[in-house]
Parts: structure tokens; sequence; C-alpha cells
């Protein structure tokens, strides 16, 4: 496969945050991706698309090592990030995680006020005051684009936001730990049309600041929102490069199918 | 660098935590297992105890307390059985099902002693049974049955609407509807109720001991108002002459046999547990 | 609509059965309430004075209550936080794969019938205590707690266990994104959810240890007597239900001593019902699975 490797054609421009290099997983016997080479460029939003099974989840789950923690899970290759093997053992996860954030697919806010959950994380990492944890609610409420909706009642449940208010908050959680990268996992997966744009512009807003990564099985939406595109199927990477270019000019016929929606034999 | 070294700490506490089960628990079962093997033998088993059970075996020991149980179960399973079908089939009234509930639980929770007291002032003292096998097993009935009226009527609570509604379109009326399509899977749920419920009979002392058992000279009762020797109460007796070595090894010896019967019940009764539950998340 | 007669008997029979099942309780505090009577009568607040001395006409029990308080203390002292960090572990740390394992070891240990508690209490614990402490006899209010925290510690542990391996994993996940090291997952997003589930099963453990009787009663000494200093559990006490197995088969029928100790079997049964009730509706209802 190496000899129609994609990676040699598309040469990024920006440099890169992440690097993947031979990167291989299993879960169990199951072969989930197989020598994956990516690099995610830095302040660009890539998209992984690709049918169900073809491993995109756990590729973006490998990037903060959250399938570390799923039974039955190996891997094997490289992830770097500044240059270094995230993967080498002992290195600190939590420490990662906090340069890696993720949003999952579906909102999950912990059972305590709206404030409360967006200081969730970073009040483990660092003590505050009063003051600074009024900053610092307000400031990735902001940046959230959430503060509007809930100023006035951020000492109510976070549970009392509907589904999309939930994941903005989930994002906000994200952002007050201050990573580097941020990880999308089908992000509005379970939710309605409208929230799912405030979640794109969103996301669109965040580039500027954050290396976004994201997954979807929405195409129309990898379309909006991705600089770039990596194609999976089947565990493999079948062609990565820049959106408007895997759009209109596919080099795999796969790919051409998978975006334009046919049927995808993979 | 603290948060690390708390986590540390909490990780190096927990696995100490669990070293030290982890020896509670090796201590047990060794302790059963080497002194209860020592004192086995086929003839320990087969024998009747001599000498206030110094001597001799536990045949009828063994036999007492099997009679005692299995008819225990059969007392139990019919009501546990129409109990469980009422509360899942035609009590509706949300406030009636938690007060059921309430009492049906409330009954697990009764310390096994006051089941013995119950017995000996309703069926000793005012009945006027006198110590009676078959007061045991009614007894011991009583303190099955929540655990199968639940094992029962969680099975039958399982069952999707839709096999309700496909047999009531075919023209079954409700208690067709009870008997051709709960019930089979309601028993299933009894009998791993049952077998979890004689696991913890069998072992039972407190309830027994008033009302049912005499602690030796006693074979097979041949009437229902008779005292038969059942395990606990066996080894109970003998705990009591500890300091006698030929007491303590036969006091190891019922032990074992004991713990033996316990778990025969329960892994059927795990197994049973297991197997039924792949079947309704089919 | 007309109901068949098979129909008609069925309803009846089930009927009778729910009735029946649901009577027995009240049954039960009904005869312990009558038979106590007599004794809550004649001796009134009496009861709760510190000398039981038959022969004397003095039906004090509160050396009963204080034995059972503090084997309860003593039990649940060791039994809670050994159980619970136990519990953290196989939840939390242990591979998914050694669960099943785990938990079928600790069905099998709850299951161990009292009485054998009791001999290895005997044979062993009490020795021990013994020839530790330089004691006449082990057998002592120590002795009982340390054999119920035995006891109680698969219950507390199983039920924990399952408290935490309860909360949904999303909120493991969420947390461990945020950077936080296991330690800090447990705490702040674990436990809030475990929290109430594992209150409903200590409590459960708590009715559980004061209704104990077999092995209480082989190793506490069984003596009417509150120890002198107040808080020396190396003394021989005596605990409700060790009182009643020694002595109500004992008792005439009809005495006042038999109304007294029906009446200590009473007060026990009150507070464990609504320890049992309390943690059975209000904290731990998952799948409504039944733990005695």
């Amino acid at each position: 496969m190496n000899a129609t490797a994609p990676l040699k054609i598309y040469q990024p421009e920006a440099t890169s945050a992440i690097e993947m290099r031979d990167f291989n997983a299993w879960f169990a016997e199951a072969h989930i991706l197989r020598d994956i080479r990516l690099s995610f460029r830095e302040n660009r939003i890539t998209c992984l698309v690709g049918p169900s099974g073809s491993g995109k989840s756990t590729l973006i789950r490998s990037i903060n090592r959250i399938n570390d923690d799923v039974g039955n899970y190996n891997c094997s290759g490289e992830i770097r990030l500044s240059n270094q093997n995230i993967l080498a053992s002992g290195n600190d996860v939590a420490k990662l995680r906090t340069r890696v954030g993720m949003v999952f697919q579906k909102p999950c806010v912990f059972p305590t006020t709206i404030a409360g959950n967006v200081l969730f994380g970073i009040r483990h990492l660092q003590k505050l005051s009063r003051p600074e944890k009024q900053t610092i609610v307000e400031e990735n409420l902001k940046a959230a684009a959430l503060w509007k909706e809930v100023k006035h009642r951020l000492q109510d449940k976070a549970s009392s936001l509907s589904l999309g208010q939930q994941q903005r908050l989930c994002i906000a959680r994200t952002l007050a730990v201050k990573p580097e990268i941020i990880l999308f996992d089908e992000p509005t997966a379970s939710l309605d049309p409208l929230s799912s744009r405030a979640i794109e512009d969103l996301m669109l807003s965040l580039k500027e600041k954050y290396t976004i990564v994201f997954v979807s099985h929405n195409i129309q939406q990898a379309r909006r929102v991705a600089d770039d595109l990596a194609f999976l199927c089947a565990g493999k990477l079948i062609e990565y490069g820049s959106s408007q270019q895997l759009f209109s000019n596919p080099t795999q016929e796969k790919t051409r199918k998978y975006l334009n929606e046919e049927f995808c034999d993979c | 660098m603290s948060r690390q070294l708390r986590n540390r700490l909490f990780l190096l506490v927990s696995s100490g935590a669990v070293l030290l089960c982890t020896a509670i628990l090796l201590f047990l079962f060794s302790v059963i297992t080497w002194n209860g093997i020592n004192a086995l033998s086929p003839s320990f088993l087969l024998t009747a105890s001599r000498s206030f059970g110094a001597e001799g075996g536990i045949f009828y020991q063994i036999l007492g307390s099997l009679l005692m149980v299995l008819t225990a179960a059969l007392i139990c399973l019919p009501l546990a059985l129409g109990a469980a079908i009422y509360k899942s089939e035609y009590l509706k009234n949300a406030r009636l099902q938690k007060a059921s509930a309430i009492l049906i639980y409330g009954l697990n929770g009764i310390p096994s002693v006051i089941f013995g007291i119950f017995g000996l002032i309703l069926f000793v003292n005012i009945l006027n049974t006198g110590i009676s096998w078959f007061v045991g097993a009614i007894i011991l009935a009583i303190m099955m049955l929540p655990t199968v009226v639940l094992a029962t009527f969680q099975a039958m609570n399982s069952i999707p609407e839709i096999y309700r509604e496909s047999a009531r379109a075919l023209g079954l009326n409700h208690w067709q509807v009870v008997t051709g399509v709960l019930l089979p899977q309601g028993f299933a749920g009894a009998i791993t109720g049952l077998l979890l419920g004689l696991a913890r009979a069998i072992g039972e002392t407190a309830p027994i001991m008033f009302i049912a058992t005499a602690f030796s000279g006693i074979e097979i009762p041949h009437a229902l108002n008779e005292p038969v020797t059942a395990l606990p109460t066996h080894i109970l007796a003998l705990a009591q002459q500890a300091t006698d070595p030929r007491a303590l090894q036969n006091a190891w010896g019922a032990s074992f046999v004991l713990i033996g019967l316990v778990t025969l019940f329960s892994i059927t009764g795990l197994i049973s547990r297991t197997k039924f539950k792949t079947v309704s998340q089919r | 609509m007309v109901m068949s007669a098979s129909a008609r008997v069925g309803k009846s029979y089930v009927f009778m059965s729910i009735i029946i099942s649901t009577a027995i309780i009240l049954l039960i505090l009904t005869f312990l309430l009558i038979n106590s009577w007599q004794a809550i009568s004649e001796i009134g607040w009496g009861v709760f004075s510190s000398e039981w001395h038959p022969a004397a006409g003095k039906f004090g029990i509160l050396a009963m209550i204080y034995g059972s308080v503090a084997v309860m203390i003593i039990a649940l002292t060791i039994a809670i936080p050994l159980g619970i960090m136990t519990a953290v572990f196989t939840a939390e740390v242990l591979p998914a794969k050694y669960r099943f394992y785990v938990k079928s070891m600790l069905e099998l240990l709850a299951g161990i019938p009292s009485i054998i508690y009791g001999l290895i209490g005997i044979v062993f614990l009490s020795v021990w205590i013994e020839d530790f402490f330089a004691l006449q006899s082990g057998r002592t209010i120590l002795a009982g707690g340390i054999l119920l925290a035995i006891m109680v510690l698969p219950t507390v542990i199983t039920l924990s266990d399952d408290a935490l391996h309860n909360v949904p994993a999303k909120y493991r996940e969420a947390a461990r994104g945020l950077g936080l090291y296991p330690y800090e997952v447990l705490k702040s997003a674990v436990l809030p959810h475990a929290v109430n589930d594992i209150a409903g099963a200590l409590l459960l453990a708590l009715g559980r240890v004061l209704g104990e009787t077999m092995a209480v009663m082989l190793v506490i000494g069984s003596i009417d007597r509150i120890p002198v200093p107040f808080l020396n559990t190396l003394l021989p006490g005596q605990t409700i239900t060790s009182k009643l197995g020694r002595e109500i088969a004992e008792t005439a029928f009809g005495s006042l001593e038999f109304s007294a100790l029906i009446f200590m079997g009473l007060l026990l049964l009150v507070f464990v019902l609504a320890f049992t009730i309390l943690a059975q509706t209000f904290f731990y209802q998952p799948e409504q699975r039944l733990y005695e």
C-alpha cells in the first residue's frame, strides 16, 4: 500500500502539531488501525471521515491515549507531539490529556453547577482564588459561545441545559484546562441541526488558537468545517489532503465515492 | 508533583486494603479446607454421631438439614410464585407496589434470631406443636420467601410488554397470558431464587435451634412434630465443647460439609442466574 | 369482561399469596409487640436500666444495648474503610476480566454460615486476643466486633463495588479527558455518583451487624454487664442477639423475664427494619437486587 501512500503527494505547508508514524491498533485480536501515517497541521481543522467501523474513533481516541483504559486495547508505532513520542511508556497520561483535550460524542456534564463544570478539570491543576475562578468561568464560557445564554444562572444545575448547550459547556470545560489540541469525537452526533451548526461555528472560531481534529459521519459538515481531510476505510488511511483537493480532485476512487455519498465497498 | 504523590499514595492505600482482605480470605479458606479435609472420611459422612458428637459421623445431620431445607423450598415455591405474579401482573397501583416492596424487603432484613423467636412463640408455645422439624421448615420457608419472590418478580417484570400484547392480541385472557407467557420465564427466576435461598437457609442456626432441632440421639423423624438433627446446630453443640480435640475435629468436618452444601446451592444458583440473564437479553 | 373459572381461581390464588407474603412481617411485629407488652406495662422505663437480675426481679437491658452498639461500632470502624478501599480497587483499578472471579469469591465468602465464623472465632480469634492482651479469656466485646467486621466485609466490598461500577463510564472518560489522575477521577467524577448507593450499602451492613447472632454469641463471653471503665472492650459483654440466642429457649413462656427478652427482640427488629427499609427504598436500588 505504500506505493500509493498519499503522504508523498501531500506536503503540508504549516508546521504539524501531531505526527503519527506507522501507527497500529488492536482490540484483542481485531486489527483496527493499520500503519497509519498522518500529520495534523497546527491551527487547522482536520476531519477524519470514513464509514462506521473504519477506525476513526479509535484513531482519535489514541491521540490522548483515552483508549488505554479500555480493556484489550493495544497499539504500536509512534504519535509525536512537540517531537516527543506520547506512546512512550512512563509518560504521564494525565499530563498529556491536559495538552490534548477531548470532547465526546454525547455531552457528559457532571452533576454539579454550570460554573462547577467549567472549573471541573482546572481546579485540580492549580489553586484558584475566587476572582480567578470567576474570570475562568466567564472567559471560557465566552470562548464556547455559551456565556450570553447562561451568565445569569451560573449556579444552576448543568443538567438543566439543553443538549446543545451541554455540549458547549463540555467544550468550555476542555478549554479551561488550556490544551494545545482539541479532539472532537463526533461532537454533533446527538444534537439537532441548529445546535450542530453552533458547534461547527465554534470550532471554526477556535482554530485560531488551537489545533483541532474531529471525527464526523456527516460529509456536508466536513465540507463546511474542515481544512484538511483524512479518509479512512477498514483501518487504513486511504487518502489525506486538503479538504478542497479531496472534494474536487481525489486520487482514489473510494474517496470520490464516499465523499459523493455513493455506495462504497470497503 | 504533589498531585502525582497523592495519586500514588491513594493507589498504595487501596492495594494495601486489597492485600489485607486477600490475606483474610486466604486464611478463612485455608483454615476451613485444611481442618475440614483432615476430619473427612467416608465413615464420617455415613455414620451416626455418638458421645454427643465427639465420636462418630454426621450422617443424620446431613439428612436432617436437607430434609428441612428441601421441605422449606416446597412450601415456599407456590407462595412465592403467586406473590410474584400478583406483584408483576395485577398490582398496578404505584403506592401499593411500593408498599409491598417495602414489606418484602423488610422481611428479608429481619435478623434470623427473630424468626426463631417468632416460631417459638407461635408454634411451640401457642399452637403447642413441640420441637418439630416441620415447624423449622415453615420458618425457613418464610426466611427464603423474599429472595424467591423478588427473583421471580424480576424475571417476569423483565419480559418486554410486546409479548403480553402479542398474546392478548391472539385472544388470550389475562390469566392465560400469565400461565402461557410469563410463568415459564418466571419459573426460571423462581428456581434461581430458590437455590440462592436454599444456600442461605441451610446454613442458618438461630431460626431453628429453639424450634426444630435436638442436639443428639435423633435419627430420621417419623412424624411432622418430631425434632431432627441438623448440621449448623450440630456445629454449635460441638463448638461449645471445643476444648475436646475430637469434638473440635468433628466440628471442622461438619463445617466443611456444610460449606460444601452452601456452595453447591449458590453456584447452581449463580449459574442459573447468568444463564437466565442471557436468555432475557435476547 | 367475564372471567373464566380458571382465571378466577388463579387470580384468587395469586392474591392470597401476596397477602400472606406481605402480612408475615406485620404478623411477626404484632407477635413481638403483644408478648413484650407485659414488660412494657410492668417495668416501664425501668427496662432501660443497667441491671439484669431475674431472681431479684430486675430486668434492665442497657448492658445488652451497650454490647450491641459497641460491637457494631468496632465492626464498622474496621469494615467500612477496609471494604470501601478494596471496592475502589476492584471497581476502578482491577482489569475487568478479573472482576467476575473476585465477585464470585466475595459471593461465596458472604455465604459462609455465621456458625462457622463463630467456630473460627472460638478457635483462633479469641485465643489470639487472649494471648496478645494477656487476658484471662479472649471472649470479649472486641472479639465480637472484629469477627463481625470480617463477616460483613464481603457485603461491604461487593455492594460498594456495585455502586462504583454502576457509575456510567462516560463520567470517568470525560474526567480523564481533562487530564485528571485516577485518584482525582474517583474523587470528583465517580464518588459523587456512587455515594448514595454506598451509603445504602453501609446501612444494610449496619442492619446485618446488629442482627447477627451465632458468631457473636460464641465469642462475646455472655456477661450482662457494662464494662468498667466504660470503653474497655477487652471485657466480656452481651449483645441483644447473644442474650436472646442463649436464654430465650430456657425462659418460661408468659413470664416477665420472657416478656423482657421479647421486648429486646422487638427493639432490635425495629432498628434493623428501619435501616433495611431506609437502605432499600431511599439509597440502594440498582436492579432492585436483594442482599442479606
